[in-house]
């Protein structure tokens, strides 16, 4: 059943950075506003990039302005900050309490799910959108939160078979408690006007360079190393081709970057591997020839489909590839295989044919099971299940 | 005061009293320094642990505990912190660790093992001693560990370098500036065992790890950190496991750092993922590891970067040959292929050709074996290297 006409969603977030789950509530709610009378509003813990795409479809509420609260402010000037703290949570409970009569609560991401704790006894049906196995280690959620989360929480929406298990495993959840529901995009050219896509003259590569990107943090989970290795055996195999790597690093931090520069120096493959850092990988994606997702951790689904959208061709690894949007969409190889990996990148990268048709497959797939028309309706029917 | 022409007394620091390859090498000088000499030292780390107590048998031994300061102090920083004064906390910790080392004088000699150690100087009250410094480390060290501070200071103060490698050297060269033939070269040492160890204890060893009694053992030590790449030693144990064509089965044991948690916590992803839970083997840290190495058939060395690692040698002194990448200094241990492999750095999949190649030839695996633990008793036991460092120091005594 889906929300009652003209019914009331309530969508907390986690801050408007240009990275995977918030762009998805962007494409959910613009979906949303535009094809049904459901009134939505959203109240992010922080605000980001994303925040006036937002504020253009509908109420926008940030926890951060309670830090500007004069009452707040005058104890923590006066360096009492647990009163401080705690008028900040009653006014969040309050908050929260104004809304009691609200259709469903849709938190979406495990790190925003922090708000269960300011919920009174009067609250809406609770929906927790988990999209990344990697939610669950965040560190903005402490133990408690965690439980609170596990406790307050009436439907869990799992974006694959992966973060289901993990959530059943690691949060303890029933299996009736959690439903499946598959990413979905808005396509390329509903991307926010907010982003600025760098040139790759911009980035220093050339317009006949083949670019090969990875993503994430560089640590062991976001397999930065598999990243070497793959720059490393990539660059033997194919002495002839003009590659360039490019990595983009969520920290621009050089005591979190150094290890994988170090590790590039080391193999000898740092004269041609640029590596890229901020907070908005998308914007890099049109730089790239193929994507290579070969985590430990996050199976990056929404990159992946915006990869697919943008007609970059996805390699990915069976660890996380098995099910799912990932799966679907990319060429799939045999986890911590760096020859297959460097193989399937070669083919893509020098067999026009196999290109053509991969990128043809992928974005047909995109748009047949994870366009917004598709599952923006099913999360929809989802979230007005929920009693 | 001591009389004309006696040896001054020296500090030698070190950066913990653990059971890892810089701490163990002054242990062992010290001992030989005790036997040998009548030079007066005293010692000094930056962190204690579990070698301790065989220092104190040896000379008097000071813990700074940088970051376990006085209560009294603990107590003061707390409260600076949260009456915002808190720029004034490491002041205060600072003059609390300087009190905590009042007791450390009259020395005219200081010899830092490692160069990390160096930070030990800034809580000292001695004057303008002679600066030693022994450089363990390569460029993950010297680069990104090492404090601003503490490399202006190595390079201001130190009157003379020794390194355990040439690829150390080179790194010196490139990191402080220094001419070459100014530093002296003392590779790492280890003491020889008069007896093997107990084969029952190896065999039990095998056993509680899960090892069957007919396994050939590719093995793997030190710290599970990322530069010493356990996650490459999974890489080459699914290429081994892959291509092996071989009767007998094979493990694959890491002896020392983690044998569990968040550290390990990607390694073992990996080994899981490459179907390997139950062949490739994490036992952790082991305060008796040479009964450990006495399983090991070959020893591999996958680290991203490695000075000259103690645990080679004492592999060696089991007559394990060693298979390593071309990217530290072990590679001059192994040389011309006499005592193991050398591969290009990151390729393993040639060094698990490489181990192959030992596995599939018992002949060939004894002879290096043999051979290493020749070269490793000629040149790097205790009586080479401890009167090694000796003379280095004697100019400055």
């Amino acid at each position: 059943m889906a929300l009652r006409p003209r019914g009331r969603l309530v969508t907390v977030t986690r801050d408007g950075a240009l990275d995977g789950d918030q762009l998805f509530l962007l494409y959910f709610l613009r979906w949303l506003t535009s094809t049904t009378d459901v009134a939505a509003e959203v109240l992010t813990w922080h605000e980001g990039i994303l925040t006036e795409d937002l504020r253009d479809l509908t109420p926008v509420r940030a926890v951060d302005e309670l830090d500007r609260w004069r009452l707040a402010r005058v104890f923590e000037v006066l360096r009492i900050r647990r009163v401080a703290q705690a008028l900040k949570g009653l006014r969040l409970r309050w908050w929260l309490l104004r809304r009691w009569r609200a259709d469903v609560l849709y938190v979406n991401g495990l790190a925003a799910g922090r708000i269960l704790g300011y919920l009174t006894r009067w609250s809406p049906p609770v929906v927790v959108h988990v999209h990344d196995g990697g939610e669950l280690d965040d560190p903005a959620l402490s133990d408690a939160d965690r439980a609170v989360v596990a406790a307050r929480t009436d439907r869990f929406v799992a974006a694959s078979d992966d973060v289901a298990r993990l959530l059943t495993d690691r949060l303890g959840i029933r299996a009736d408690r959690i439903v499946r529901h598959d990413h979905f995009v808005a396509g390329v050219d509903l991307l926010p006007a907010s982003t600025e896509r760098p040139t790759r003259a911009q980035l220093g590569i050339g317009e006949d360079e083949l670019v090969v990107g990875g993503i994430g943090t560089a640590d062991w989970w976001a397999a930065a190393d598999q990243f070497v290795l793959l720059a490393w055996a990539l660059r033997r195999a194919r002495p002839d081709l003009p590659l360039r790597f490019l990595w983009i690093a969520g920290d621009e931090r050089e005591r979190i970057l150094w290890p994988l520069r170090h590790d590039l120096a080391n193999a000898g493959v740092d004269d041609v591997t640029t590596v890229g850092v901020g907070w908005r990988p998308l914007d890099y994606l049109a730089a790239m020839d193929v994507l290579v997702l070969a985590t430990r951790v996050e199976s990056q689904e929404l990159m992946a489909l915006e990869a697919a959208a943008s007609d970059v061709v996805v390699v990915a690894t069976d660890n996380l590839a098995r099910t799912g949007a990932v799966a679907d969409l990319a060429v799939v190889v045999p986890y911590l295989d760096t020859e297959a990996l460097a193989g399937a990148v070669a083919t893509v990268l020098t067999d026009p044919p196999t290109r053509s048709a991969q990128v043809e497959r992928a974005g047909a797939e995109a748009r047949r099971h994870h366009d917004v028309s598709v599952g923006g309706p099913t999360l929809l029917d989802l979230l007005g299940s929920v009693r | 005061m001591r009389s004309p022409g006696a040896p001054g007394k020296v500090l030698f620091c070190s950066h913990a009293a653990e059971r890892t390859g810089p701490p163990i090498i002054m242990l062992h000088l010290a001992r030989w320094l005790r036997r040998n000499t009548d030079v007066d030292f005293e010692l000094l780390f930056l962190q204690g642990g579990e070698l301790e107590e065989e220092f104190r048998s040896l000379a008097p031994v000071w813990i700074l505990d940088e970051w376990e300061p006085p209560r009294a102090a603990a107590v003061a920083e707390s409260f600076a912190w949260k009456v915002g004064l808190g720029r004034f906390a490491p002041r205060l910790r600072r003059r609390a660790l300087r009190h905590r080392m009042r007791g450390v004088k009259d020395v005219d000699l200081v010899y830092v093992n490692t160069a990390g150690s160096v930070r030990a100087l800034r809580y000292l009250d001695l004057g303008e001693p002679t600066l030693i410094t022994h450089v363990h480390e390569l460029s993950v060290g010297l680069d990104h560990h090492l404090a601003p501070e503490d490399h202006e200071l190595i390079r201001q103060r130190t009157a003379h370098y020794i390194v355990v490698s040439e690829a150390v050297r080179e790194a010196v060269v490139e990191s402080f500036g220094v001419p070459r033939e100014e530093i002296g070269l003392r590779y790492g040492f280890v003491e020889s065992a008069d007896t093997r160890p107990d084969p029952e204890r190896t065999a039990a060893h095998r056993r509680a790890a899960g090892i069957p009694d007919d396994a050939l053992v590719v093995g793997a030590a030190g710290l599970t950190h990322w530069r010493k790449a356990p996650d490459l030693f999974v890489q080459v144990a699914r290429l081994v496991r892959e291509r092996w064509t071989g009767d007998r089965p094979v493990h694959f044991l890491w002896v020392g750092g983690e044998a569990d948690g968040p550290e390990l916590a990607p390694v073992l992803y990996d080994r899981h993922h490459a179907g390997l839970d139950d062949v490739v083997h994490f036992v952790g840290h082991q305060a008796e590891p040479q009964p450990w190495f006495a399983a090991f058939d070959v020893l591999v060395l996958p680290a991203r970067e490695d000075a000259f690692p103690l645990v080679c040698l004492e592999a060696a002194a089991e007559q394990v040959p060693l298979v390593c990448f071309d990217n530290g200094g072990m590679p001059e241990f192994v040389g011309d292929g006499a005592c193991g492999r050398v591969v290009p750095y990151p390729d393993v999949s040639a060094m698990a050709d490489a181990v192959l190649e030992l596995l599939g030839d018992d002949e060939l695996r004894s002879t290096l074996g043999r051979a290493a633990a020749e070269r490793s008793a000629a040149a790097h036991d205790v009586e080479v290297g401890a009167r090694g460092i000796y003379d280095e120091l004697a100019p400055w005594l």
